[in-house]
């Protein structure tokens, strides 16, 4: 009982930490206020920034005690500040709840039930997937020794040094400090809260692809969530995304597939979007006066930010975050041939950044120019 | 992907990885039929970008012949099918689908309209193992066996060490130091699964000790061979300084464990834990 409590006391403060973080991001860089973006945003950006904390302090050997207290007065200031900013748009969001009826209807009960039943599987499956070892090892391990890593999830022995694969990804430590917060088992926090988190953040990001397609339709929107959860019921092999979601929710690997790069995808749709509309802007003096005063628009910038944020994340995630970088070309490179923007190479290029730093540390580690000592 | 090597396959490598990541669901068909009619039939240039991604992933990472050069030398072949987590099929064809339902204006054709299209999406998909077909419901809340946090309890109850060094079965190994990371386990996640024929956990060393002490263990416990003897068995428990072994019930070397020197502790529903004090196992008994 007492572990079901945890759980669910686990569950609405990370989700709340991320909501806060996104909040706080759209208000600060003035995005669309949209309370399912924001949680995505504040998903991505909470892991972006985890990953430049934790990394370097997994390398120093600092205990994961350290990191618990530093992460954590981190997260109480962005969630007061988030609090003290925006408290009234909370306040006033909330009056205006009946307005989700008005615009979805009867389409949100479908959206609540798929969601539900992906999360109702992840909590109620007993799965057995070998990669857990690792990914929820590594966290009952980093708890049980107080280290970032610095002991063997399979067998328990001291590691002389880090795997660059595994090591420069920081998002099992995310669970550590989890778990050291507050006294939660490794596997409850991993298999449970944020096998839940992860379900409602993978989609959360189809339901902002489908809104973006359908052009702000949100029962179609509604309705496409619905397909995408039957899809992934019935994509069963062992190598699909659906199979990661619904069978290894809490694996790195799952949420770079499902979480990172769907969002991907969303970004370059939005950019796409953008652009078209641009396109119909009626004045092409307006048009080329916007272009002169700024490099990009405000909405634009903020989709570069966001899609550096999924870059960082991707690698926080999963070391096959070494792909994310051909998911981002995937999705931009053809829109920027297509429209002739050729100054977005520049943002394009710094997108990059996060994936071809990963690759280097990784490569330099496997080709044994730099070693990463664990004691 | 296992047993997949553009090695073997050649410019074959990436039209059988995408067989086997599909297998029998035809999704991507689906997936096809979209991309024509965004080329042939919709006005609106947003849902292009499907078409746009495609055609670039085509292009690159799943062109055969930039695979077969650049995949070997980047040592990814056995994760290539993570490349295909690019390709926007589930969204798309959901789109599609969605796109369908609305067209129709009429409550109840809607209605008739999405089971149609559930009904499609079951019939050529192939239900998830585990989830659709055979759910295998969780016994607790740490989703391990009850019969782990069974064996647990009892290992600690025995044993004054606050890491007790534990030798557990197939099933258990990978699960153990998830639940209680205060155990240390003789057998290594990799070796295990090397030896059980897998090709992407690396290679290992087979003539080293480290390597034949955790094999003999396995052999006996795993494999149930009958051709490995008591006294190498017993070495091999000495040497990797075993305290506990944790046999299934239905295994058939209980009388060869015992005789190797390891004592019946308890049983849980489904295993017998075994002591095997190390520390005075070749000591002679006054």
């Amino acid at each position: 009982m007492r572990e079901l409590i945890l759980a669910a006391v686990a569950l609405v403060l990370q989700l709340a930490v991320f909501y806060c973080t996104g909040s706080l991001l759209m208000h600060v860089f003035k995005g669309k206020k949209d309370a399912s973006l924001e949680l995505i945003v504040g998903y991505l950006a909470y892991y972006a920034v985890f990953e430049v904390l934790a990394v370097p302090m997994t390398l120093a050997l600092v205990p994961l005690s350290v990191l618990t207290i530093v992460w954590a007065v981190i997260m109480v200031l962005v969630v007061v500040c988030a609090a003290a900013l925006l408290h009234r748009t909370w306040a006033d969001r909330l009056k205006r709840i009946g307005g989700v009826w008005r615009n979805h209807s009867w389409w949100i009960v479908l959206l609540l039930a798929v969601i539900g039943l992906q999360i109702l599987i992840v909590c109620a499956l007993q799965d057995y997937a070998q990669d857990a070892a690792y990914y929820v090892g590594t966290v009952s391990t980093s708890v049980y020794t107080d280290t970032l890593g610095r002991f063997d999830p399979f067998t328990g022995a001291a590691l002389t040094k880090f795997q660059a694969r595994y090591i420069l990804s920081a998002f099992p430590m995310s669970n550590a400090v989890w778990c050291k917060l507050l006294g939660l088992p490794a596997l409850i926090q991993c298999k449970i809260v944020m096998a839940c988190i992860n379900v409602l953040a993978a989609n959360l990001v189809m339901y902002q692809i489908g809104k973006k397609l359908f052009h702000g339709g949100r029962k179609q929107a509604d309705l496409m969530v619905g397909f995408v959860c039957l899809l992934n019921l019935f994509s069963g092999t062992i190598y699909t995304q659906g199979e990661f979601l619904l069978t290894r929710a809490y694996e790195g690997k799952s949420m770079l597939a499902n979480i990172a790069i769907p969002a991907a995808f969303f970004l370059a749709l939005c950019l796409w979007q953008m652009w078209n509309e641009d396109e119909a802007v009626i004045s092409g003096k307006t048009r080329q006066i916007s272009e002169k005063k700024h490099l990009l628009p405000v909405r634009e910038r903020n989709v570069w930010c966001m899609l550096f944020a999924a870059g960082a994340s991707a690698i926080c995630f999963s070391g096959s975050a070494v792909i994310f970088p051909v998911a981002v070309s995937a999705g931009v490179l053809p829109l920027i041939l297509a429209k002739r923007k050729w100054n977005r190479l520049i943002p394009y290029a710094l997108c990059m950044l996060p994936g071809i730093l990963h690759a280097g540390v990784y490569l330099c580690a496997s080709m044994k120019i730099i070693t990463l000592w664990a004691s | 992907m296992a047993g997949v090597t553009i090695k073997e396959l050649g410019l074959s490598f990436v039209k059988v990885c995408m067989e086997q990541y599909w297998g029998n669901c035809m999704f991507p068909l689906l997936f096809l039929g979209m991309l024509i009619g965004i080329l042939v039939r919709y006005k609106d240039r947003t849902p292009r970008i499907f078409l746009y991604e495609t055609i670039f992933l085509m292009l690159t990472v799943y062109n055969p012949i930039l695979v077969k050069a650049f995949i070997p030398k980047l040592d990814f072949e056995n994760e290539y099918y993570r490349f295909i987590w690019i390709l926007p099929v589930i969204p798309g064809v959901a789109y599609f689908a969605a796109r369908l339902v609305f067209a129709v204006k009429n409550r109840i054709a809607k209605a008739g309209m999405i089971i149609v299209l559930a009904v499609v999406i079951v019939v050529t998909g192939t239900p998830v193992q585990g989830v659709v077909k055979d759910f295998a419901l969780a016994e607790n809340l740490y989703k391990v066996p009850d019969d782990l946090r069974a064996v647990c309890d009892v290992i600690h109850s025995d044993s004054e060490k606050e890491n007790p060094r534990v030798v557990f079965d197939n099933a258990l190994n990978p699960l153990a130091r998830q639940y209680d990371p205060s155990l240390q386990l003789i057998l290594e996640r990799n070796i295990v699964l090397y030896c059980q024929g897998s090709t992407v956990v690396g290679s290992f060393n087979e003539e080293s000790s480290r390597f034949k002490r955790q094999k003999i263990i396995m052999d006996v416990l795993f494999f149930q061979s009958d051709e490995v003897e008591v006294k190498t068995f017993k070495k091999a428990l000495y040497r990797t300084e075993t305290d506990y072994v944790v046999v299934p019930v239905n295994n058939t070397k209980h009388d060869f464990v015992k005789e190797a020197g390891c004592e019946a502790l308890a049983q849980t529903q489904n295993y017998v834990v075994y002591r095997f004090d190390w520390e005075n196992a070749y000591k002679k008994k006054k």
